[in-house]
This record gives structure tokens, sequence and C-alpha cells, in this order.
């Protein structure tokens, strides 16, 4: 094999050593571009739609979401783009048939309070995902209450 | 105070950096498909992040302009302070994956941007 590469210059080495001129030129990074994704998304969405339940949308700064999801600025955005698109994962991840109906609730009504009025794909997520989950006005109205300990949840 | 006037069209986004900075940045104007843009933020805690190397460009205290890489990848800069700092996600098919710039009106901005993708591509 050494042979075969005419013009390294390729001193005689001893038996059974292993010349680096032999090795691929490439190591395990180069295989992936960039580094590689050192978290895990639903983990990030899942801390993410914490924050935003309980502070609202507007009021989350990327810091919060550094703070509460542990992962780097960098690779926030990498990974969703911007604080709206990791919003819309939290939305569809709120949406999923094992998702909690209280959580469910709370992104619905942040969503419909802070988005829904001026970002149109922002509010057909949201009338997708009170379609999908029947959610009624009753359900919406009970939450509020109850989320402001002023009426039993029903949920 | 402004640095960047941003223009967004049926098709595109435009960064124009304005007076000056478009001699520190190199930049006269950067036009980009709104296909390859994934989303707006206004993030002033961009502060605290690391900038990486800088070439070509200027970074003088607060004020940074011209092409910066970290993360193996390019980012564009052209910001003085942070108060009204956008960041602007690219797809990878672009030179930059990311842009960060002062506006006028960082809220306005973001949501221009954000709407104009939402309405461009069926989500």
């Amino acid at each position: 094999m050494r042979s075969s590469r005419p013009g390294w210059g390729n001193p005689a080495l001893a038996d059974g050593a292993v010349s680096i001129l032999d090795q691929p030129f490439q190591n395990d990074y180069s295989q992936s571009m960039g580094r590689p994704r050192q978290f895990e998304e639903s983990n990030a969405v899942d801390a993410a739609t914490e924050v935003f339940r309980h502070q609202g949308y507007t009021s989350t700064s990327i810091d919060h979401l550094v703070e509460a999801t542990g992962v780097h600025r960098g690779s926030l955005y990498s990974a969703f783009g911007s604080k709206l698109g990791l919003f819309s994962r939290a939305l569809a991840a709120a949406s999923a048939p094992h998702a909690d109906q209280a959580v469910r609730l709370d992104m619905t009504l942040v969503g419909l309070l802070e988005l829904a009025p001026t970002d149109p794909r922002a509010r057909e997520q949201i009338a997708q995902l009170i379609d999908a989950h029947a959610i009624t006005e009753e359900q919406l109205g009970a939450r509020l209450l109850a989320r402001a300990g002023l009426q039993k949840d029903r949920n | 105070m402004r640095n960047n006037t941003v223009i967004v069209t049926e098709e595109a986004l435009i960064v124009e950096p304005v007076g000056l900075d478009k001699l520190w940045s190199f930049t006269r104007r950067l036009t980009f498909p709104l296909t390859h843009v994934r989303g707006a933020t206004f993030d002033p805690g961009m502060k605290d992040e690391p900038k990486g190397w800088r070439a070509p460009g200027l970074r003088v205290a607060g004020k940074l302009s011209g092409t910066f890489h970290t993360e193996g990848k390019k980012q564009f800069w052209n910001i003085s302070g942070y108060d009204r700092a956008v960041v602007i996600t690219l797809d990878p098919a672009e030179t930059f994956n990311r842009l960060v710039i002062t506006v006028a009106d960082p809220h306005a901005v973001v949501d221009l941007i954000n709407r104009a993708i939402g309405t461009h591509k069926p989500h």
C-alpha cells in the first residue's frame, strides 16, 4: 500500500509499525458537518415549554431559555431558528396525544393572547391544536381562572 | 441608533448597513431569498456570547462590523451596543448561518421578518 503512494518519501518502517500516511486523512468529527448536537431537542422543548407557559412569550428572553434548557445560545439558534421557532415546537409538543392537558391549555392560552392576533402561522397552528383536541371555550376559560387561583380546575 | 436598514420584499430579505457601516463591514447590501430565512429574534443577550474571530471587519468596544467565525460557521455582525440587537438565522445553504444586527425598532423588524416567512412558506 505504501508503495502505491510514490512521491511521499515514506521511510522504511519497522515491521508491524503503521505509517500515519496510511491512515485516512480524517478523524471521527470530519464525518459529520460541524459539531455533533450535544443535547436532546425534546428535553430542550420541554424545558422551554415550562418557561413559556409560566412567563408568556414576549417576556421570555433567549437568556431565560438558555438557562432553562441548559443549551448554548448558538445551538438553540441552530436547532430552532428563533424564539418563535422554539415556541412553535413547544406548541407542537403540547398538541401531541400524550401531552398533559393543563400544559396544552396553558400553551394555547399564551399563543392566543400573544401571537395569534398578529402572526398568521402561529394562528393557524393554534387553530389546528384547538381543532385536534376539541378544546372548548369553557375549557380555556376554566383554565384561565384556575391558573389565577380563582376557580377549581376541572380538567 | 440605526445601523442597518431591513427590507422585506415578496421573495427576499434585504439587509443594508447604513452609512459608514458599509465600509467597516465591507458590505453594501445582503440579499437572501425568504426560503433561506429561518427566523428572527430580538436578543440583547448576544452581548455575552463569544463572537469568534473577525475577518474582514471592525471591532471596537461595543461596535462589531463584518464577518465573524464561530462554531465552524460564518456570522455577519453589524451592531453598536446590544439593546436593539436582532438575530436572524439562515439556511445552511447560505454563507452566513446567522446575522446579528442593530435596527431602529427591533420588535417591528422581528415581526416583519417572521410574518413574511410565515406567509411565504406554508408550514
